[in-house]
């Protein structure tokens, strides 16, 4: 239905139009997309405003930009060793995103038992933003901790069976094949501090079926972001806004990855380089 | 004058031309419909669209940086004790690189192997250098019911581990989800019956709590998840673990 002819030479339905347009729009765009946003900026900002006797997340006042631009990026990497060596102690199995060296590890004691290179990675603009500030240490470490995760593979491949009644069942179950895995794999891994990893399989959809369960998970993780709003908004409190970052690597990387992490699960990040 | 009054008026049927369509533009009813259907229409497309930012707002979100102003905390002050800063930048340098040396510290100085449970395969280091790779069978993932109150689940189990243990030509003691899975009455724990010699192959290592790495007669499953918890390895590789591993070296198993 062509609308246009109705608004031609009507300043006032065209005015009335727009107005009734951005009522909604604005209703819904401000608490939920705009204010989430200025919280963090100015969060940020006062933090990294401290006087510097506050501690190592306050102001550097430097004599030149470069040498503080160097002790920030001093700082930020003491903070993902810190949490590598603070996981290494506590935890047996845990997890170390490299973005720097584009490099997914899975460590055991701080010993790193799989290496996954990451073909591609993408992340939320607030992160880069927030490297401007020293905060960024803080937000390092301590080590992020696993609060939820969800994915298109079960966590462990468990088969049901019953135990035969004698060695003749017995035999014919011992002639039964071995299911081979070969599913899709994507995972979400949602971490305290507003942080989310998305795992991507490098490989396309591998048929119709494996696309479908792509756009359920997606779907699914688009639901309960808004449900988490919607709990926000109950509360009357502002939806939390999340730093994400997506990484590709290859399938077998991602099952190994989702099946050997705990879920209680310590976490250490090393951002990319600024530059 | 009264003549030239009326000259200038307009001609009586132009104005009479003129009147139906100043009515028409002044509707009031017809106006007021128009706004209405824009009013409506503006609500739904924005209703609309309402509807898509809410489900979208944390990407939207991202998008907002761009309209944020590109600020830095770093405060350049020109009387800055510059000897003070480069102290402590040297300071902050040391504090990393020994953090680093702590981090490398880590890493076994002998031989260790990493178990891939996943992917079931094996990886033999030494000194964070890769000696030998392998494939293997690993825990099925089943879940063997017996009863009610009696089931077993087939997993290697995952984490650091010691090898305990090492021992040449095996003999296996039968646990009793052996006997159930087979079919079989399970015997008492003392029974001969329990004891099986030539299945573990030519040697064993022992982790704990029961779990062994060990060799198979089932070479055509390795690869597979197939066990009921232990690492089962080919003859050769076998060997090869056997060779560079002490009691005491670490395993590895995600």
């Amino acid at each position: 239905m062509n609308l246009l002819p109705f608004f031609k030479k009507r300043p006032a339905a065209q005015f009335t139009f727009i107005f009734a347009f951005l009522l909604p729009v604005l209703m819904v765009a401000v608490p939920l997309v705009f204010l989430p946003v200025f919280n963090v900026t100015t969060a940020m900002k006062s933090a990294a405003g401290k006087p510097r006797s506050t501690g190592p997340t306050a102001g550097i006042s430097a004599p030149d930009r470069e040498s503080a631009e160097k002790l920030i990026e001093i700082r930020i990497e003491e903070a993902y060793s810190d949490a590598l060596l603070d996981l290494a102690k506590k935890d047996s199995i845990m997890l170390s995103i490299d973005l720097r060296d584009s490099l997914m590890s899975m460590l055991v004691k701080g010993v790193p038992v799989r290496k996954c290179p990451i073909t591609q990675f993408k992340m939320s603009r607030a992160i880069p933003y927030a490297a401007r500030f020293d905060t960024l240490q803080s937000f390092l470490y301590p080590p992020f901790q696993l609060r939820k995760e969800w994915a298109t593979i079960p966590k462990s491949p468990i088969r049901i069976m019953n135990a035969p009644k004698d060695t003749v069942e017995a035999e014919a179950m011992a002639g039964q094949e071995i299911p081979i895995e070969n599913n899709d794999v994507h995972f979400t891994l949602e971490f305290n501090r507003n942080l989310t990893v998305m795992v991507e399989q490098e490989q396309p959809p591998s048929n119709t079926g494996e696309f479908r369960k792509k756009v359920k998970f997606d779907l699914e993780r688009i639901f309960a972001e808004a449900r988490a709003t919607i709990k926000a908004l109950k509360k009357r409190e502002l939806p939390d806004h999340k730093l994400w970052i997506e990484i590709t690597i290859s399938r077998d990387d991602a099952k190994a990855i989702y099946r050997g992490i705990p879920v209680r699960l310590g976490m250490a990040l090393r951002l990319p380089d600024p530059s | 004058m009264k003549r030239m009054f009326r000259k200038n008026l307009p001609p009586p049927a132009a104005k009479s031309q003129q009147e139906p369509e100043l009515a028409s533009d002044f509707n009031p009813e017809a106006t007021e419909k128009k706004i209405g259907i824009a009013l409506f229409m503006g609500l739904l497309t924005g209703a609309f669209f309402a509807f898509l930012i809410f489900l979208f707002s944390p990407d939207l979100r991202d998008y907002v940086y761009w309209l944020v102003p590109g600020e830095q905390s770093i405060r350049i002050d020109a009387d800055a004790d510059g000897q003070k800063f480069a102290g402590e930048l040297k300071r902050a340098q040391n504090r990393l690189a020994t953090k680093e040396k702590k981090l490398k510290a880590l890493i076994p100085k002998e031989p260790y192997l990493i178990v891939d449970t996943s992917g079931n395969q094996i990886f033999l280091f030494n000194n964070d250098q890769l000696m030998h790779r392998g494939v293997c069978s690993t825990g099925s993932y089943v879940l063997l019911r017996a009863s009610k109150n009696k089931q077993w689940i087939f997993r290697t189990p995952r984490g650091q581990f010691r090898v305990l243990n090492k021992m040449k030509r095996p003999v296996w003691y039968m646990p009793d989800w052996a006997f159930v899975e087979e079919g079989r009455p399970i015997p008492p724990r003392d029974s001969p019956l329990r004891f099986e010699a030539g299945v573990l192959g030519e040697y064993a290592l022992a982790l704990g709590d029961g779990y062994l790495i060990h060799g198979t007669l089932y070479k055509r499953f390795l690869g597979m998840p197939v066990t009921h918890g232990c690492v089962r390895l080919g003859d050769e590789d076998l060997e090869m673990v056997v060779k560079h591993m002490k009691t005491g070296s670490k395993v590895f198993i995600y």
